[in-house]
């Protein structure tokens, strides 16, 4: 039988449908002006240079936790992604599941910040962040959620402050750096990171753009954009489609000392497994994570090998460690509407669970 | 707008109406049974150029991008439909694309936008790096070896004893500056060029697998019956070979290398620019590199000093005046008014950084030092 069946006819048929799609939906797009994204009303409650720390209003008919979540999210890309329209928002979830949740952003870094480290940002923001939210709530510990490099992050700032940790939870994140199929690490190999951040100070949003579409290029900078074709018609999908366009190229520079050391010590040099991490005076040993921890990985994840989340578990102090897999993608898993369902709900029992 | 004659729904319909005028054309192309080139593609490009005048949407990314993806799709529509058997029209296709990649140039036609497809790579680097580069993005274009052909290796060893030549006199540092910079712009030229040469490589391997999954297709009585359908395969397979490709030693070092090299393009750039900088008494990168460095160092022993301070504060605090533990409240739970006291005082909604220590802390620092 021949592989290829299709009438000349069809062919016209279905560029024909193509084309008057894009003509219907043109109206749609030009009227689509700006797309808001997050979306739960939030109070500013502490700001230090480019930093806000958030405080998300809780819905009045839900008892909240007396025991505050900090949501940690990575450099890279905006934390709005965890709140980024009324019916996809892991926030809003995590806020009906009765958790009083805050969140750091990190704002968008300039050249003046080039030389903000690691221990800046773990023992200086991230730590200060804690301390207030600790004082508000006169706390002597909180819970933590740190996503994808944020849980990187959070999990050192266990590991260093462990008394000012009560939960903590990690989602998508990165432990061991050396998977096979880690994608990212394997590129890494032969830059050189000293040249690379010597020379640009602080590394553009662009180039780390460019390096997250080439993980599937033919599929992120092609096919995608023929489905949008599909949607131009739906008002709805298409502010939906547009929202995750602007999250995706929103990608703030990255402060060149802190990228030097994620990307030699973690990715280049795996030292979170290995050993030899130091972050400022701290070593920084997985053994002192001693709280509970909840691990969330995402099956499907091509960002985040699940081996390179999975790895935690034999790493952390902890006696109460628990893991939690998602059928998705390394973004579905905020977004997706079976996240809704599943994920923040299993994160507030589990920390109901512990207090 | 009553007074309008030409509303956005007739502009809307207007559009409608140039693109069925177009379908129309090629259907009557295919009636008389000679379909020859139906310029879909061609059409597409002519009607955005049409509609894109008159919307506030030209310049618009996804918008280009939607329009960019949707010409590829239409040129492999048009080869497809160029023959009564599309498996022999596609086929024909392959071979077109396949003579383009193994002869590093492109054939015009139909197999254009199949080869800028299989570059998308390499073309998003292009726009990628041209914001931080000294240059624009076409320029290292110019460089690429088809540009040059003409004049073979020659111009490339001229061009290579040009550059060797010592410098003399009172310029000679400058002259080796510059000679420096074309030297690493040549390095990163050939760097993206091998890289480009593996992508060549890949799209060649993806018409292969391609062919073999139609093969297969037709082996086993699950042709493909549409155009998507075919369209989405081909996505499938492209991904499959360059998944396999950016995972093998091979590819990391021709991605490290071409970044390696056009960082010591950026800070030749950067040096010279320092150089002139200097001349015309303006700060130096370098410079403000050092002011950069020592603020943050500063700000990092300023939050240090202020932590410490809370500590002393807090062990001061700790240290309860003995004339107040007599009059009945627990040392214990007096400190933690105080503590408390400090906190509120302090949490004001959105403040910056911690407040200063307050005054209740000096008159209890007070109180010790007179123990």
């Amino acid at each position: 039988m021949l592989p290829i069946q299709i009438r000349p006819d069809q062919v016209m048929d279905e560029l024909t449908t193509f084309q008057n799609k894009l003509t219907q939906g043109l109206q749609n797009l030009a009227d689509a002006g700006d797309i808001p994204a997050g979306v739960t009303p939030k109070e500013a409650v502490y700001r230090e240079d480019k930093l806000t720390l958030y405080r998300f209003q809780a819905p009045a008919s839900v008892v909240q936790h007396p025991v505050p979540l900090l949501i940690v999210y990575a450099l890279v890309n905006r934390p709005y992604m965890t709140d980024l329209q009324e019916d996809r928002s892991t926030v809003k979830g995590l806020l009906d599941a009765g958790m009083d949740v805050y969140l750091i952003d990190w704002g968008y870094p300039d050249r003046a910040d080039r030389f903000l480290t690691m221990d800046d940002y773990l023992n200086g923001y991230l730590d200060r962040c804690v301390d207030e939210i600790c004082h508000r709530h006169k706390l002597d510990k909180i819970n933590i959620l740190g996503i994808c490099q944020g849980g990187t992050f959070s999990l050192c700032y266990s590991a260093m402050h462990p008394e000012k940790v009560q939960n903590l939870i990690t989602m998508v994140t990165p432990v061991n750096f050396h998977t096979p199929d880690n994608i990212l690490s394997h590129w890494v190999k032969h830059v050189d990171i000293d040249t690379l951040v010597d020379t640009m100070g602080n590394i553009p949003g662009e180039l780390l753009n460019w390096t997250f579409l080439n993980l599937k290029p033919y599929q992120l900078m092609g096919q995608k954009y023929l489905d949008m074709v599909e949607v131009l018609q739906d008002k709805s999908k298409l502010d939906n489609f547009l929202r995750m366009e602007k999250w995706i190229f929103d990608s703030p520079d990255q402060a060149g000392e802190t990228y030097r050391q994620f990307i030699k010590d973690f990715y280049q040099q795996n030292k979170l497994m290995n050993g030899g991490l130091r972050i400022g005076e701290h070593e920084i040993d997985l053994a002192n994570v001693t709280m509970p921890v909840l691990n969330i990985f995402a099956e499907q994840d091509h960002l985040v090998p699940p081996d390179a989340s999975k790895a935690l578990a034999g790493k952390v102090g902890t006696k109460d460690y628990t893991e939690l897999s998602f059928p998705g993608g390394h973004i579905g898993i905020y977004v997706s509407g079976k996240a809704q369902k599943t994920v923040p709900p299993a994160i507030g029992k589990w920390v109901k669970e512990r207090n | 707008m009553a007074d309008n004659p030409f509303t956005p729904e007739d502009w809307m319909e207007a559009q409608r109406k140039y693109w069925s005028a177009w379908m129309d054309m090629s259907r009557k192309a295919m009636g008389n049974h000679n379909p020859g080139h139906t310029g879909w593609a061609d059409g597409l490009d002519q009607w955005w150029k049409t509609v894109g005048s008159g919307m506030p949407l030209s310049g618009n990314e996804a918008m280009e991008q939607m329009l960019k993806m949707g010409r590829n799709y239409f040129s492999m529509a048009e080869n497809l439909y160029q023959g009564n058997n599309a498996t022999e029209a596609l086929n024909r296709w392959l071979d077109q694309m396949n003579s383009a990649f193994q002869g590093f140039t492109q054939i015009p036609g139909a197999s254009k936008d199949a080869n800028a497809f299989w570059q998308m790579p390499m073309d998003t680097w292009r726009r990628a790096t041209s914001s931080f580069m000294p240059m624009p993005g076409d320029f290292m274009q110019a460089l690429r070896p088809p540009a040059r052909a003409p004049y073979g290796d020659a111009v490339q060893e001229q061009l290579d004893r040009f550059l060797s030549v010592p410098g003399v006199g009172y310029t000679r540092e400058s002259q080796e500056q510059y000679q420096n910079l074309a030297k690493v712009v040549i390095n990163y030229q050939q760097a993206m060029q091998n890289y480009q040469a593996a992508f060549n490589k890949v799209g060649m391997d993806s018409i292969d697998r391609f062919r073999a999954r139609l093969d297969d297709a037709g082996r086993q009585d699950q042709p493909i019956t549409s155009m998507r359908a075919l369209y989405d395969e081909w996505i499938d397979v492209c991904e499959e070979v360059y998944g396999e490709f950016v995972m093998s030693e091979e590819y990391a070092k021709l991605y490290g290398e071409m970044v390696n090299h056009l960082m010591a393009v950026k800070h030749q750039g950067t040096r010279l620019m320092d150089e002139v900088s200097e001349s015309l008494n303006m700060p130096t990168r370098c410079e403000v590199n050092t002011l950069h460095r020592r603020l943050q160092e500063s700000r990092r022993e300023q939050h240090a000093l202020k932590s410490a301070l809370r500590k002393l504060t807090d062990q001061v605090n700790s240290m309860a005046p003995p004339a107040k533990a007599e009059s009945g409240t627990s040392t214990a739970s007096q400190n933690k008014d105080n503590a408390s006291a400090s906190r509120t005082a302090s949490a004001t909604p959105a403040r910056s950084g911690r407040t200063t220590t307050p005054k209740r802390q000096t008159a209890s620092t007070k109180a010790k030092q007179n123990d």
